[in-house]
């Protein structure tokens, strides 16, 4: 019953390693429909404050993931700054 | 821009939560709340189930079940494919999305009988049915695992967990006793409101507390959060209309196939799915999908369902 019950050894996050396609597609579909939502006078607000906020997720994500395989394929020399 | 009053706790609760102001609520009462909460949902339908009963809730409870075990159909795909889970927590996950949370039901029931739109009074027994299928599938779902599947604790944790339990057992006590267990509504109808709203306050601290799993999952499980409900909404809007349910009845079938479980599906699955991220399927269905109902999903479904239906 409790919410707290999720302390758990298995974590994957292979989610992040994949294209962000889904989440692009899923910000503009909100996007859309909460611009549709507005325009028959619906409360449409939430559904585009949520699509930016996903864009800003999915950016930041991107940005990561960008970051870390750069990090990656850096030669060796480069990584520890030339010292060798 | 207009925010329902018991919605408005739960913003509360999280903008505590940001703040880091000590509102915390002592985990006894919160249990009690849940209680409170799912024994109040149970007696009302029980009493209008002992005063509707027919042939029509037969068929109709049976669509009930079939909705609950399609939509992780649907769910498993798109996690696999495009969130390149395992095939266990894609499971796991498909299973909480095919499940419902009691909460967001509480809260679309109380806005609409705020706005007095008429429903099915005996809606809690389709809540009660749409909880376990979802396991079921689940559960089958993650079939080619090397795990092997303890049944007699996977029942109990399906069949007996305490909000199945309590949900059907309070049905069926309002059923059973019809006009006698009007003498509990002063307690368990008047005080639904306010216990709903403090229920909520503490949602919204608890839920804003896993904020920051989100940087560990990636952006994947937050669109899911969000998409998968508005699929589900859209889904239980059209099979509403099977059921031929009213507007309000529409409402709620579509705010069931939006939410997910928090707490059936999650103690069932720590059971029969050892292996699954647990972690990963909370922040999914309580952090993301369950504040998105709230404040986005409920207010659009009740305004979209009313323009079309009404």
């Amino acid at each position: 019953m409790s919410n707290e019950n999720s302390e758990h050894t298995v974590h994957s996050n292979e989610g992040s390693a994949q294209s962000p396609a889904f989440q692009i597609v899923s910000a503009i579909l909100l996007a859309v429909l909460g611009t549709t939502a507005l325009y028959f006078e619906l409360p449409g607000w939430g559904l585009i404050l949520t699509a930016g906020l996903l864009t800003a997720i999915t950016a930041v994500d991107y940005l990561k993931s960008r970051n870390n395989k750069k990090s990656e394929k850096a030669p060796a020399t480069q990584r520890i700054g030339g010292l060798s | 821009m207009h925010i329902d009053v018991v919605a408005a706790f739960f913003l509360l609760g999280a903008l505590a939560q940001i703040c880091k102001a000590p509102i915390k609520m002592p985990a006894g009462l919160y249990q009690s709340l849940t209680l409170f909460l799912l024994v109040a949902i149970g007696l009302k339908g029980g009493i209008a189930l002992s005063q509707y009963g027919d042939e029509k809730l037969l068929w109709q409870s049976v669509l009930t079940i079939v909705f609950g075990a399609f939509l992780p159909f649907i769910a498993f795909p798109l996690l696999r494919r495009f969130g390149g889970l395992s095939r266990t927590d894609s499971a796991s996950i498909a299973a909480h999305y095919g499940s419902v949370s009691i909460a967001t039901f509480a809260v679309a029931l109380a806005i609409i009988e705020a706005r007095g739109i008429e429903y099915e009074p005996y809606f809690p027994l389709f809540v009660a049915l749409l909880e376990i299928p979802a396991i079921a599938v689940g559960l089958w779902l993650a079939r080619d695992n090397d795990q092997a599947l303890n049944v007699k604790k996977t029942l109990h944790e399906i069949f007996l967990n305490q909000g199945v339990l309590l949900l059907v057992g309070a049905l069926l006590i309002g059923w059973l006793s019809g006009e006698q267990t009007q003498k509990l509504m002063p307690f368990f109808g008047n005080l639904f409101y306010g216990v709903l709203a403090l229920f909520l306050l503490e949602m919204g601290r608890v839920s804003t507390s896993r904020i920051n799993l989100l940087k560990e999952y990636g952006s994947f499980i937050a669109s899911f959060g969000v998409v998968m409900p508005l699929i589900g909404a859209t889904l239980g809007t059209l099979f509403s209309q099977l059921l031929e349910l009213s507007v309000g009845g529409t409402i709620l079938f579509a705010t069931l196939g939006a939410s997910a479980s928090y707490i059936a599906v999650p103690a069932a699955m720590a059971v029969a799915l050892p292996s699954a991220n647990q972690s990963l399927s909370i922040t999914s269905s309580l952090t993301i999908t369950f504040p998105f109902n709230v404040l986005v999903g409920i207010p659009l479904y009740i305004a979209l369902v009313v323009k079309l239906f009404a």
